[in-house]
Protein backbone atom coordinates (compact mmCIF):
# COMPACT_ATOMS: atom_id res chain seq x y z
CA UNK A 1 0.00 0.00 0.00
CA UNK A 2 2.68 2.23 0.62
CA UNK A 3 3.90 2.16 -2.90
CA UNK A 4 0.55 3.06 -3.74
CA UNK A 5 0.22 6.16 -1.59
CA UNK A 6 3.78 7.12 -2.85
CA UNK A 7 2.89 6.72 -6.23
CA UNK A 8 0.02 8.73 -5.97
CA UNK A 9 1.83 11.20 -3.94
CA UNK A 10 4.75 12.05 -6.56
CA UNK A 11 1.79 12.07 -9.67
CA UNK A 12 -0.66 14.45 -8.02
CA UNK A 13 1.83 16.33 -5.55
CA UNK A 14 3.82 17.72 -8.82
CA UNK A 15 3.37 20.85 -9.99
CA UNK A 16 0.48 21.05 -12.20
CA UNK A 17 0.09 22.76 -15.34
CA UNK A 18 -0.85 26.64 -15.14
CA UNK A 19 -5.05 26.67 -14.91
CA UNK A 20 -7.27 27.28 -17.70
CA UNK A 21 -9.31 29.66 -15.29
CA UNK A 22 -9.01 32.37 -12.94
CA UNK A 23 -10.83 33.72 -9.98
CA UNK A 24 -12.65 36.50 -11.37
CA UNK A 25 -14.36 34.44 -13.86
CA UNK A 26 -15.59 32.07 -10.92
CA UNK A 27 -16.75 35.11 -9.11
CA UNK A 28 -18.62 36.49 -12.13
CA UNK A 29 -20.37 33.03 -12.92
CA UNK A 30 -20.77 33.22 -9.38
CA UNK A 31 -22.57 36.38 -9.26
CA UNK A 32 -25.25 35.07 -11.86
CA UNK A 33 -25.86 31.87 -10.09
CA UNK A 34 -26.81 33.97 -7.37
CA UNK A 35 -28.88 36.50 -9.20
CA UNK A 36 -30.79 33.68 -10.48
CA UNK A 37 -31.28 31.71 -7.25
CA UNK A 38 -32.96 34.74 -5.87
CA UNK A 39 -35.61 35.39 -8.82
CA UNK A 40 -36.12 31.41 -7.97
CA UNK A 41 -36.25 32.56 -4.23
CA UNK A 42 -38.48 34.85 -4.95
CA UNK A 43 -40.68 32.89 -7.13
CA UNK A 44 -40.75 30.01 -4.41
CA UNK A 45 -41.66 32.32 -1.95
CA UNK A 46 -44.66 33.98 -4.24
CA UNK A 47 -45.84 30.74 -4.63
CA UNK A 48 -45.74 29.44 -0.75
CA UNK A 49 -47.75 32.42 -0.02
CA UNK A 50 -50.42 31.71 -2.06
CA UNK A 51 -50.82 28.45 -0.54
CA UNK A 52 -51.06 30.03 2.95
CA UNK A 53 -53.90 32.05 1.51
CA UNK A 54 -55.97 34.23 3.43
CA UNK A 55 -54.96 37.80 3.51
CA UNK A 56 -51.46 37.28 3.46
CA UNK A 57 -48.89 38.40 0.75
CA UNK A 58 -45.44 37.31 -0.52
CA UNK A 59 -42.64 38.56 1.43
CA UNK A 60 -39.69 38.17 -1.76
CA UNK A 61 -36.45 38.80 -1.83
CA UNK A 62 -36.65 39.38 -5.88
CA UNK A 63 -33.93 41.35 -6.82
CA UNK A 64 -33.40 43.45 -10.23
CA UNK A 65 -29.89 42.86 -9.54
CA UNK A 66 -27.06 45.17 -7.54
CA UNK A 67 -26.41 44.70 -4.10
CA UNK A 68 -27.33 47.26 -0.75
CA UNK A 69 -27.40 50.94 -0.61
CA UNK A 70 -24.16 52.46 0.77
CA UNK A 71 -26.67 53.99 3.88
CA UNK A 72 -27.89 52.65 6.70
CA UNK A 73 -31.37 51.08 7.44
CA UNK A 74 -34.00 53.29 8.86
CA UNK A 75 -34.68 52.02 12.52
CA UNK A 76 -37.06 54.05 14.60
CA UNK A 77 -35.41 54.57 18.41
CA UNK A 78 -34.61 51.65 20.50
CA UNK A 79 -34.99 49.07 17.79
CA UNK A 80 -32.07 47.11 16.82
CA UNK A 81 -30.83 47.32 13.53
CA UNK A 82 -28.22 44.10 13.89
CA UNK A 83 -28.94 41.85 10.95
CA UNK A 84 -31.35 44.18 8.97
CA UNK A 85 -29.53 46.09 5.48
CA UNK A 86 -31.16 48.45 3.36
CA UNK A 87 -31.22 47.84 -0.30
CA UNK A 88 -32.79 49.24 -3.49
CA UNK A 89 -32.58 45.63 -5.25
CA UNK A 90 -36.59 44.66 -3.90
CA UNK A 91 -38.24 44.42 -7.20
CA UNK A 92 -41.61 44.12 -5.81
CA UNK A 93 -43.78 46.39 -3.31
CA UNK A 94 -42.70 44.41 -0.28
CA UNK A 95 -40.84 46.06 2.34
CA UNK A 96 -38.66 43.32 3.80
CA UNK A 97 -37.50 39.59 2.49
CA UNK A 98 -34.28 37.63 3.54
CA UNK A 99 -31.16 37.82 1.55
CA UNK A 100 -30.62 34.63 -0.40
CA UNK A 101 -26.87 34.31 -0.46
CA UNK A 102 -26.86 35.47 3.30
CA UNK A 103 -29.55 34.09 5.29
CA UNK A 104 -28.15 35.94 8.79
CA UNK A 105 -29.43 39.28 7.01
CA UNK A 106 -32.77 40.85 5.97
CA UNK A 107 -32.89 43.37 3.79
CA UNK A 108 -34.84 46.49 4.09
CA UNK A 109 -36.32 48.05 1.01
CA UNK A 110 -35.19 51.86 1.09
CA UNK A 111 -37.04 54.44 2.40
CA UNK A 112 -38.97 51.88 4.85
CA UNK A 113 -38.26 52.77 8.64
CA UNK A 114 -38.68 49.39 11.06
CA UNK A 115 -40.17 50.93 14.02
CA UNK A 116 -40.98 47.49 15.84
CA UNK A 117 -39.23 44.55 16.14
CA UNK A 118 -39.84 40.90 17.61
CA UNK A 119 -36.78 38.35 17.17
CA UNK A 120 -38.03 34.78 16.75
CA UNK A 121 -41.56 34.95 17.19
CA UNK A 122 -42.28 31.23 15.25
CA UNK A 123 -38.51 29.83 16.49
CA UNK A 124 -38.45 25.72 16.75
CA UNK A 125 -42.18 25.89 15.32
CA UNK A 126 -42.31 22.66 13.30
CA UNK A 127 -43.99 24.42 9.75
CA UNK A 128 -46.94 22.37 9.27
CA UNK A 129 -47.68 24.87 6.21
CA UNK A 130 -44.66 23.28 3.64
CA UNK A 131 -44.32 19.65 2.75
CA UNK A 132 -41.26 18.46 4.14
CA UNK A 133 -38.09 17.05 2.89
CA UNK A 134 -38.81 14.08 5.26
CA UNK A 135 -41.96 14.07 7.50
CA UNK A 136 -43.83 16.47 6.08
CA UNK A 137 -42.98 19.44 8.19
CA UNK A 138 -39.77 21.64 8.55
CA UNK A 139 -38.54 22.88 11.26
CA UNK A 140 -38.23 26.78 11.72
CA UNK A 141 -34.69 27.91 12.33
CA UNK A 142 -34.78 31.36 12.64
CA UNK A 143 -37.31 33.97 12.33
CA UNK A 144 -38.18 37.88 12.71
CA UNK A 145 -41.55 39.79 12.61
CA UNK A 146 -41.11 43.90 11.79
CA UNK A 147 -43.16 46.66 11.85
CA UNK A 148 -42.60 48.90 9.08
CA UNK A 149 -43.86 52.06 7.91
CA UNK A 150 -43.40 54.80 4.92
CA UNK A 151 -45.32 58.11 4.52
CA UNK A 152 -48.45 56.91 5.88
CA UNK A 153 -48.70 53.40 4.82
CA UNK A 154 -48.40 50.61 7.80
CA UNK A 155 -46.80 47.15 7.04
CA UNK A 156 -46.59 43.94 9.24
CA UNK A 157 -43.94 41.37 8.35
CA UNK A 158 -43.06 37.46 9.73
CA UNK A 159 -40.61 36.24 7.89
CA UNK A 160 -39.03 32.55 8.81
CA UNK A 161 -36.11 30.07 7.85
CA UNK A 162 -36.46 26.34 8.03
CA UNK A 163 -33.54 24.51 8.79
CA UNK A 164 -30.91 23.20 5.92
CA UNK A 165 -30.57 19.75 4.65
CA UNK A 166 -27.59 17.62 6.38
CA UNK A 167 -24.14 18.54 5.00
CA UNK A 168 -25.90 20.72 2.43
CA UNK A 169 -25.70 24.62 3.86
CA UNK A 170 -26.96 25.86 0.56
CA UNK A 171 -30.58 23.82 0.78
CA UNK A 172 -32.26 26.02 3.40
CA UNK A 173 -35.59 27.39 2.69
CA UNK A 174 -38.05 29.16 4.07
CA UNK A 175 -40.94 32.15 3.26
CA UNK A 176 -42.76 34.96 4.82
CA UNK A 177 -46.03 37.33 5.11
CA UNK A 178 -46.74 40.39 5.25
CA UNK A 179 -50.13 42.31 5.77
CA UNK A 180 -51.29 45.72 6.53
CA UNK A 181 -53.26 46.17 9.99
CA UNK A 182 -56.04 46.95 8.45
CA UNK A 183 -56.51 43.54 6.03
CA UNK A 184 -55.41 41.70 9.23
CA UNK A 185 -58.15 42.62 11.54
CA UNK A 186 -55.36 43.05 14.55
CA UNK A 187 -55.06 46.03 16.39
CA UNK A 188 -50.49 45.43 16.81
CA UNK A 189 -48.06 43.34 15.49
CA UNK A 190 -47.86 41.05 18.73
CA UNK A 191 -51.07 39.79 17.63
CA UNK A 192 -50.84 39.51 14.23
CA UNK A 193 -47.58 37.17 14.93
CA UNK A 194 -49.59 35.06 17.19
CA UNK A 195 -51.85 34.50 14.68
CA UNK A 196 -49.24 33.35 12.10
CA UNK A 197 -47.91 31.14 14.53
CA UNK A 198 -50.92 29.56 15.34
CA UNK A 199 -51.74 29.62 11.51
CA UNK A 200 -48.13 27.59 11.10
CA UNK A 201 -48.73 24.57 13.80
CA UNK A 202 -52.03 24.10 12.37
CA UNK A 203 -53.76 25.36 14.82
CA UNK A 204 -55.72 28.61 13.19
CA UNK A 205 -57.16 29.05 9.59
CA UNK B 1 -20.69 40.74 6.18
CA UNK B 2 -20.75 42.87 3.20
CA UNK B 3 -20.67 41.56 -0.96
CA UNK B 4 -17.02 42.60 -1.17
CA UNK B 5 -15.61 41.71 2.63
CA UNK B 6 -17.35 38.18 1.29
CA UNK B 7 -15.87 37.92 -2.29
CA UNK B 8 -12.19 38.65 -0.75
CA UNK B 9 -12.83 35.74 1.58
CA UNK B 10 -13.62 33.89 -0.89
CA UNK B 11 -11.10 34.88 -3.39
CA UNK B 12 -8.22 34.51 -0.92
CA UNK B 13 -9.39 30.54 -0.31
CA UNK B 14 -9.87 29.93 -3.83
CA UNK B 15 -6.14 31.33 -4.26
CA UNK B 16 -4.84 29.20 -1.39
CA UNK B 17 -6.97 26.04 -2.24
CA UNK B 18 -7.31 25.80 -6.08
CA UNK B 19 -4.39 23.67 -7.17
CA UNK B 20 -5.36 21.09 -4.19
CA UNK B 21 -8.66 21.16 -5.69
CA UNK B 22 -7.31 20.75 -9.30
CA UNK B 23 -4.98 17.88 -8.21
CA UNK B 24 -8.10 16.30 -6.36
CA UNK B 25 -10.09 16.55 -9.72
CA UNK B 26 -7.34 15.68 -11.41
CA UNK B 27 -7.36 12.06 -9.78
CA UNK B 28 -10.94 11.68 -10.32
CA UNK B 29 -10.92 12.53 -13.83
CA UNK B 30 -7.39 12.15 -15.65
CA UNK B 31 -7.40 14.68 -17.73
CA UNK B 32 -6.09 18.46 -16.60
CA UNK B 33 -8.71 20.50 -18.79
CA UNK B 34 -11.51 18.59 -17.30
CA UNK B 35 -10.22 19.04 -14.01
CA UNK B 36 -10.25 22.65 -14.53
CA UNK B 37 -13.72 22.19 -15.77
CA UNK B 38 -14.43 20.25 -12.75
CA UNK B 39 -13.33 22.75 -10.25
CA UNK B 40 -15.03 25.43 -11.76
CA UNK B 41 -17.98 24.24 -11.54
CA UNK B 42 -17.50 23.43 -8.04
CA UNK B 43 -15.99 26.72 -7.20
CA UNK B 44 -19.33 28.53 -8.57
CA UNK B 45 -21.32 26.49 -6.40
CA UNK B 46 -19.04 27.53 -3.35
CA UNK B 47 -19.54 31.23 -3.92
CA UNK B 48 -23.42 30.41 -3.89
CA UNK B 49 -23.26 28.83 -0.87
CA UNK B 50 -19.80 31.06 1.00
CA UNK B 51 -21.78 32.99 3.16
CA UNK B 52 -23.29 30.14 4.98
CA UNK B 53 -20.35 27.87 4.67
CA UNK B 54 -17.90 30.51 5.41
CA UNK B 55 -19.83 30.98 8.50
CA UNK B 56 -19.63 27.32 9.86
CA UNK B 57 -16.08 26.94 9.10
CA UNK B 58 -16.67 24.08 6.78
CA UNK B 59 -15.03 26.16 2.81
CA UNK B 60 -12.57 23.18 2.60
CA UNK B 61 -14.79 20.13 3.24
CA UNK B 62 -17.60 21.69 1.72
CA UNK B 63 -15.41 22.33 -1.67
CA UNK B 64 -14.17 19.02 -1.54
CA UNK B 65 -17.62 17.34 -1.42
CA UNK B 66 -19.06 19.40 -4.56
CA UNK B 67 -16.18 18.61 -6.49
CA UNK B 68 -16.82 15.08 -5.65
CA UNK B 69 -19.95 15.00 -6.07
CA UNK B 70 -19.62 17.00 -9.87
CA UNK B 71 -17.08 14.60 -10.73
CA UNK B 72 -18.63 11.27 -9.68
CA UNK B 73 -22.01 12.95 -11.82
CA UNK B 74 -19.78 13.29 -14.94
CA UNK B 75 -18.61 10.09 -14.72
CA UNK B 76 -22.42 9.05 -14.56
CA UNK B 77 -22.96 10.72 -17.39
CA UNK B 78 -20.35 9.80 -19.17
CA UNK B 79 -21.48 6.01 -18.71
CA UNK B 80 -25.47 7.15 -19.61
CA UNK B 81 -23.89 9.02 -22.75
CA UNK B 82 -22.83 4.96 -23.99
CA UNK B 83 -25.50 3.42 -26.50
CA UNK B 84 -25.67 -0.40 -27.90
CA UNK B 85 -24.21 -0.51 -31.17
CA UNK B 86 -24.64 -2.87 -33.57
CA UNK B 87 -21.12 -3.17 -34.61
CA UNK B 88 -18.76 -3.17 -31.98
CA UNK B 89 -16.17 -0.28 -31.76
CA UNK B 90 -13.01 -1.37 -32.15
CA UNK B 91 -11.03 -0.71 -28.77
CA UNK B 92 -7.84 -0.66 -27.80
CA UNK B 93 -6.46 -3.30 -25.86
CA UNK B 94 -4.44 -2.70 -22.37
CA UNK B 95 -1.14 -4.06 -24.00
CA UNK B 96 -1.42 -1.06 -26.77
CA UNK B 97 -1.42 1.65 -23.71
CA UNK B 98 1.71 3.23 -23.98
CA UNK B 99 4.25 2.90 -21.32
CA UNK B 100 3.79 5.82 -19.25
CA UNK B 101 -0.12 5.39 -19.17
CA UNK B 102 0.52 1.50 -18.13
CA UNK B 103 2.74 2.72 -15.11
CA UNK B 104 0.28 5.85 -14.42
CA UNK B 105 -1.26 5.25 -11.03
CA UNK B 106 -3.42 8.33 -12.07
CA UNK B 107 -4.65 6.32 -15.36
CA UNK B 108 -4.99 3.33 -12.89
CA UNK B 109 -7.40 5.20 -10.95
CA UNK B 110 -9.41 5.60 -14.47
CA UNK B 111 -10.49 1.95 -13.91
CA UNK B 112 -11.77 2.09 -10.76
CA UNK B 113 -16.05 3.05 -10.46
CA UNK B 114 -16.03 6.80 -9.40
CA UNK B 115 -17.16 6.63 -6.08
CA UNK B 116 -14.49 3.96 -5.50
CA UNK B 117 -11.60 6.51 -7.01
CA UNK B 118 -12.88 9.23 -4.95
CA UNK B 119 -12.74 7.34 -1.47
CA UNK B 120 -9.10 6.09 -2.38
CA UNK B 121 -8.22 9.73 -3.19
CA UNK B 122 -9.89 11.36 -0.01
CA UNK B 123 -8.70 8.55 2.27
CA UNK B 124 -5.13 7.11 0.96
CA UNK B 125 -3.79 10.81 -0.71
CA UNK B 126 -5.44 13.24 1.54
CA UNK B 127 -4.93 10.62 4.54
CA UNK B 128 -8.29 11.90 5.82
CA UNK B 129 -9.93 9.50 8.32
CA UNK B 130 -12.84 6.93 7.56
CA UNK B 131 -15.63 9.18 8.93
CA UNK B 132 -14.54 12.27 7.41
CA UNK B 133 -14.58 10.36 4.18
CA UNK B 134 -17.76 9.08 4.70
CA UNK B 135 -19.18 12.17 5.73
CA UNK B 136 -18.06 13.95 2.51
CA UNK B 137 -19.16 10.74 0.00
CA UNK B 138 -22.56 10.52 1.95
CA UNK B 139 -21.80 7.22 2.86
CA UNK B 140 -21.19 5.10 5.45
CA UNK B 141 -17.88 3.95 7.20
CA UNK B 142 -18.36 0.23 6.48
CA UNK B 143 -18.62 1.30 2.69
CA UNK B 144 -15.92 3.47 2.49
CA UNK B 145 -13.45 0.21 3.85
CA UNK B 146 -15.21 -1.55 1.29
CA UNK B 147 -14.38 0.89 -1.18
CA UNK B 148 -10.49 1.54 -0.28
CA UNK B 149 -10.02 -2.28 0.11
CA UNK B 150 -11.46 -3.01 -3.39
CA UNK B 151 -9.56 0.44 -4.65
CA UNK B 152 -6.16 -0.74 -3.47
CA UNK B 153 -6.20 -4.23 -4.60
CA UNK B 154 -7.85 -3.36 -7.89
CA UNK B 155 -4.63 -0.58 -8.50
CA UNK B 156 -2.55 -3.26 -6.81
CA UNK B 157 -3.09 -5.74 -9.87
CA UNK B 158 -2.96 -2.69 -12.44
CA UNK B 159 0.24 -1.68 -11.67
CA UNK B 160 1.90 -5.32 -11.23
CA UNK B 161 0.52 -6.26 -14.60
CA UNK B 162 2.25 -3.48 -15.54
CA UNK B 163 5.44 -4.00 -14.14
CA UNK B 164 5.34 -7.41 -15.71
CA UNK B 165 4.70 -5.86 -19.25
CA UNK B 166 7.24 -3.70 -18.78
CA UNK B 167 10.44 -4.97 -21.08
CA UNK B 168 13.62 -5.97 -19.20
Amino acid sequence: MQEIIERLDAELGAAPPPPTFDVRTTIGAGRHAVRRRRLAAGGAVLALALVVGGAGVAVTSQFGGGQGSDHSVLVAAGVSEEGLAPTSGLKDVFPAGYDPQDDSEVLIRDGWEVYQRVDGPVDGLVDGLVDGLVDGSQQVTSSVGLALRKGGDIVWVLLYRHAAVAGDPGSSTGGGVAETPAESGYDDLAGWLAHQKDRMAGTAR
Amino acid sequence: MRRAEREAAYTEFVAARRDQLRRIAYGMCGDWHRADDLVQVALVRLYVAWPRVARSGTEEPYARKILLNAAIDESRRAVRRERPADVLPEVVAPGGLSVEDRTSLVAALQTLPAQQRAAVLLRHWLGLPVAEVAAELGIAEGTVKSHTARGLSALRGRLEEADAAEPA
